[in-house]
């Protein structure tokens, strides 16, 4: 019989007994410790986090363990899942007692196993190959996810601007929505990037603030090709977009432009259009929670109706708008300075 | 006995209840005079649901409440049991005191992403592999 508790056990001495380099990034003010035993495996995984590092803390809110096998004596022992059933975004209702959490996608020989108490996470993946392209876009995400269960904070599927006049505006819904060409278009417009895909959010007494994740903005390549193809100097894995998304590292492309946190001032769910004007138009909450909480809870399986109250919180807290898009001009960028402006002196 | 499904979560926003199926990445919201029935539940039978519609709202358009009635049986969100638990969920919602018609709108983007699950095996070592056709 499988047990969560010894399998994470055995991962983390094969950490801790392996660990080659410890790096530090801050997020949301706290720090989090990473430990890998391969430096190819370091570098993979940490580029996307790079504007949140920090030199070494003592300070320790949170510590990753990320492996490969190489490098490793024996490598990774494979866990006894045969009686157990994972679902197609990860999950184990079986394995979930509240410690610990185990996210393992069937087809992929990596996964991720958190201790609630020790706030310890481990991630594995057999080889380097192995790693798919998008986990290095996001790494770790399913383990911050987990780490903020017990924190007054929530992962959001969303990009983040901060406007002109210092308010922060969410620009939340599903994948193909229009929330990293909106995000980056607005950027690139005198606006500041604090996420295109995944921010955190945290309740801070009665307000809310949102903290830049990654530094790593995704564009799909249709997208990319019709309206981007002029950043092609800033696109990391340009020989790679036959099979991947555009990739630019916001960070080291515009550091100028990126920001670490905002006050929340209200969420915006893109709509794309080409028969009606750019818009920015009151949107009812309930279907604002839907936009937001559907998408993210589908990558974030694990601990959902604490999310879900969370959300519930952040709908309730927020103003929310459709953004209506109209693909063939720009002028939904000047919809948007318009908007800001508008806020702005309405205090 | 007609009761409310165990594993849903709402909130009421403005006049619209939003109801999640955490479990199945399906949306709703729900909006009107119904939601004054979700709370009452769990009733006996669909002649008692219909008595007290009239009772709450004599002006209600049943055919209205039946249509959306039919439809949060279908989508499971009201379930027919024999039998009720201990720990049955109730709701108690605001509702307005005059009789509005009801509307249930189903947001099912994210159920389809949910229910795939790619074909795999396991190698020599224990670790999944990717068929080749997927």
């Amino acid at each position: 019989m499988f047990s969560l508790l010894n399998y994470f056990e055995y991962l983390l001495e094969i950490g801790i007994n392996n660990c080659i380099s410890s790096e530090a990034r801050i997020i949301a003010d706290r720090y989090v410790h990473l430990h890998s035993n391969n430096d190819e495996l370091k570098a993979k995984m940490l580029v996307a986090l790079e504007h949140l590092k920090v030199s070494h803390s003592a300070q320790k809110d949170l510590d990753i363990y990320y492996l490969i096998d190489e490098g490793l004596p024996n490598g990774v022992k494979a866990p006894d899942f045969t009686q157990l059933e994972f679902n197609s975004q990860g999950y184990c209702e079986e394995l979930e007692n509240g410690s610990y959490s185990i996210f393992f996608q069937p087809w992929l020989k990596q996964l991720f196993i958190y201790s609630y108490d020790q706030k310890i996470g481990i991630y594995w993946a057999k080889s380097i190959e192995d790693i798919p392209w998008w986990d290095t876009t996001f790494p770790f995400r399913i383990i911050f996810h987990w780490w903020t269960r017990d924190l007054p904070c929530q992962l959001l599927h969303s990009g983040a601007i901060l406007d002109q006049y210092n308010q922060c505006w969410l620009i939340t819904g599903p994948s193909g929505a229009g929330k990293s060409s909106t995000t980056i278009s607005l950027t690139l417009e005198g606006n500041k990037y604090i996420g295109d895909d995944y921010v955190w959010i945290e309740k801070n007494n009665e307000n809310y603030k949102v903290y830049s994740l990654y530094q790593t903005a995704k564009l799909n390549v249709d997208n990319y090709n019709l309206r981007f193809s002029h950043l092609r100097s800033y696109v990391s894995n340009y020989s790679m977009l036959a099979k991947q998304k555009a990739i630019i590292m916001m960070w080291e492309s515009f550091p100028e432009s990126v920001e670490k946190v905002g006050d929340l001032k209200g969420i915006l769910v893109p709509h794309l259009t080409i028969d009606k004007k750019s818009m920015i138009k009151e949107a009812s909450k309930s279907t604002t929670l839907i936009s937001m909480a559907a998408t993210t809870l589908h990558h974030l399986p694990h601990n959902r109706q604490h999310s879900f109250q969370k959300f519930k919180q952040l709908t309730n807290y927020s103003a929310c708008y459709d953004y209506l898009i109209k693909t063939d001009d720009f002028s939904y960028i000047k919809e948007f300075d318009t908007f800001s402006l508008l806020n702005q002196n309405n205090g | 006995m007609y009761i409310l499904h165990h594993r849903l979560t709402a909130d009421l926003f403005d006049d619209e209840l939003v109801i999640a199926n955490l479990d199945t990445g399906l949306y709703y919201t729900l909006s009107g005079s119904i939601i004054e029935i979700l709370n009452q539940l769990p009733i006996e039978n669909i002649i008692e649901i219909e008595k007290l519609i009239l009772s709450l709202y004599p002006d209600a358009d049943i055919t209205n409440f039946k249509s959306v009635f039919t439809r949060l049986l279908e989508e499971q969100l009201i379930v027919n049991v024999d039998k009720i638990e201990a720990d049955q969920p109730k709701w108690n919602y605001n509702t307005k005191s005059s009789y509005q018609n009801s509307v249930l709108n189903k947001y099912a983007d994210m159920q389809d992403l949910l229910i795939l699950d790619p074909v795999h095996e396991i190698d020599e070592e224990g670790w999944p592999v990717v068929e080749s056709s997927s």
